[in-house]
């Protein structure tokens, strides 16, 4: 793949594709780490076509990031422990209800595997299937991994409420 | 506040904005990974090089055969062969040995399966 080729697949791409890193990770340098890694790896292929090319460059985020976390154990309580300071993908904009604010925090202090069937369907707008592909999990795995994520992020919106 | 107001609540977020500098950053490795390295057609010629003299040299050192035949002694080959046909007869060993030229049938079996190259000092048998 030549530069302009890359530059033109990261300009489409690079923004999901870093804030689902930022969902992984929870770390603004880890997750610029893990885009870059995955765009060059990318630019290192030959010229290919893919059907979905979203979907192709979450799915290598999200398996670069298993690798590396395979890789290293201690990053990976690094990142664990990052989860009450710790960066999403997604902002609340100025001005806009509290209750976004409050509910991004709730969702970064969820597991990993919850917080990222949610981005997923929330945000990228795949379905349950899609999911399933990017993760390499079953569609039921991924639809329930949604459902408890939900439930979760209710009972904790109870909880604020009633405080 | 039910599921659907979560998702709703949710979708309203909007994305973190990329690093200003991780484009940047992203193409300048890149570009510096498609470059060829320097070293390596030197590298590379320097090899052909040196396979070439090994090749000009294994020629040089090694003796003319001519292809399809075994660098052996037919008459040392011919003698043992006639050596074993009589121990294998008669049971004994030719009177013409002495004790340095006997050998066990069996390796005398090996010797005339698998004849060496470098001539062989044994009597032929009578």
């Amino acid at each position: 793949m030549d530069l302009r080729e890359l530059e033109s697949l990261y300009d489409e791409f690079a923004p999901a594709g870093y804030a689902f890193a930022l969902q992984l990770t929870r770390d603004l340098d880890a997750a610029q780490d893990l885009v870059q890694s995955v765009f060059l790896r990318l630019a290192r292929r030959p010229r290919f076509t893919i059907l979905n090319p979203r979907s192709f460059v979450l799915r290598c985020i999200y398996r670069a990031h298993v690798d590396v976390v395979r890789r290293d154990a201690t990053r990976r309580q690094m990142l664990e422990n990052f989860a009450f300071e710790a960066q999403t993908g997604f902002r609340p904009e100025p001005g806009e209800d509290e209750k976004i604010a409050e509910l991004l925090e709730q969702l970064a202090t969820l597991p990993e595997e919850q917080r990222v069937v949610v981005h997923l369907k929330t945000w990228e707008q795949r379905t349950f299937r899609q999911i399933a592909g990017i993760l390499g999990i079953p569609a039921n795995t991924a639809a329930s991994r949604y459902r408890y994520a939900l439930d979760k992020l209710r009972d904790a919106m109870r909880l604020e409420d009633e405080t | 506040m039910n599921n659907e107001e979560i998702e709703s609540l949710l979708r309203r977020a909007r994305p973190q904005e990329l690093p200003a500098g991780l484009k940047h950053r992203v193409l300048q490795a890149a570009r510096q990974n498609a470059e060829p390295i320097a070293w390596a057609p030197r590298v590379t010629w320097a090899s052909l090089a040196v396979c070439w003299s090994l090749i000009v040299l294994l020629r040089a050192t090694t003796p003319d055969v001519p292809s399809g035949t075994l660098p052996f002694d037919r008459e040392a080959y011919l003698a043992r062969a006639a050596t074993l046909k009589f121990i294998i007869a008669t049971g004994q060993f030719p009177q013409e040995m002495d004790d340095s030229q006997i050998q066990h049938p069996l390796q005398m079996e090996l010797h005339f399966r698998l004849p060496k190259a470098t001539p062989q000092t044994s009597q032929p048998a009578t």
